[in-house]
């Protein structure tokens, strides 16, 4: 069983090892991205099955998925807040947050899907972990929702060298990426450079805490009703 | 091999600690009350705290930030293993795919775009 977790463990390293030299040379591709076909690639050629590989992998990479939360920390509280207009932080702040439940709840309600895909549409723009917690509590399936989420990180993180050429401004770039595609945007703001990775930390992390506390509490008021 | 003396060994040492301890402790205390999958978000929101608290008292080591850069610069790999299962659910969804990817696209960059200008335009 050991040697399983360490096979998966040195495929999932061999894949990001070969992805990030070719992030180099295609800087536009996000080395997640980049990552992901090779796993599936070499999942292919070796034969082996995604699900036993992430059964073998899950419990290790949940500890580092939770390190990489738990880090999110340091650069939180490295920032300097006394130069930020802290009005227009809290408005922007409480607009996406907003935004991103009503936005992809409302496009999933207009074109007539489920109730449950619906719901599962409402973390969209939340960090795994916390999304899952949210999904509990509002009985969303959780495989859809982590689907979403990823997923929208990965778009995210994909388009975003695309979407955000015109800005020009590192914080505003790490804030929307942190704030629009979480944890996996928050790692491509990591490659653009510290100061957009920090700003993506902090909008990720304020976003995730935020919509953890409003949302569960005004869906749960609305089903009461 | 010149590259192993350049490492700042005693700060990459006490940011994992710190950074693990405090996940681990999270995680054990909210098992203590039946909710570890608040764990992680424990762990954040107390080291947040901590870290405030010393920085009020005295200035944060830049080696513990300069240390966690460089983590962070590579956390994209502790994603890999669910973006891959991401990518082939995906494939698994058959005739909904262009629905649902629409959804995804339409209501990610968008709002990229738009909290980007704000930011720009407020900050």
């Amino acid at each position: 069983m050991m040697l399983a977790v360490l096979y998966g463990f040195i495929l999932t390293l061999f894949a990001y090892l070969i992805a990030k030299p070719l992030n180099k040379r295609l800087p536009q591709v996000p080395v997640i991205v980049i990552g992901m076909f090779f796993i599936i690639g070499l999942l292919f050629v070796f034969g082996i099955p995604y699900e036993s590989y992430m059964t073998q992998v899950n419990p290790l990479f949940n500890h580092l998925l939770g390190y990489v939360t738990v880090a999110l920390a340091i650069p939180l509280a490295a920032m300097r807040y006394d130069d930020l207009p802290l009005k227009a932080i809290v408005g922007i702040l409480v607009f996406a947050s907003i935004s991103a439940v009503a936005l992809p709840m409302g496009l999933a309600y207009l074109l007539h899907m489920s109730d449950a895909s619906i719901m599962a549409f409402a973390t969209r723009a939340v960090t795994t972990p916390i999304a899952i917690n949210i999904a509990t509590l509002l009985h969303a399936p959780l495989t859809l929702v982590i689907l979403i989420v990823i997923l929208s990180g990965v778009i995210g993180a994909a388009f975003s060298p695309f979407i955000l050429r015109h800005i020009n401004d590192e914080r505003a770039s790490g804030l929307a990426l942190g704030l629009a595609a979480h944890a996996i945007g928050t790692a491509q703001a990591w490659q653009r450079g510290s100061v957009a990775g920090r700003y993506a930390a902090f909008g990720m992390a304020i976003n995730a805490v935020f919509t953890a506390i409003w949302l569960p509490t005004f869906i749960l008021y609305l089903q009461k009703m | 091999m010149d590259w192993i003396k350049t490492i700042d060994w005693p700060a990459w040492i006490g940011t994992l600690a710190l950074i693990i301890c405090f996940r681990e402790g999270a995680v054990w205390l909210m098992t203590q009350f039946n909710h570890p999958e608040l764990g992680n978000l424990v762990g954040l929101i107390s080291l947040l705290i901590s870290l405030s608290i010393w920085r009020n008292v005295h200035k944060l080591p830049a080696r513990l930030v300069d240390t966690n850069n460089k983590i962070m610069k590579e956390s994209a790999f502790a994603f890999l293993p669910i973006s891959a299962g991401s990518l082939i659910m995906l494939v698994h969804m058959g005739k909904e795919i262009p629905v649902f990817l629409g959804v995804m696209v339409i209501s990610t960059l968008i709002p990229l775009w738009v909290y980007a200008k704000m930011a720009k335009r407020w900050l």
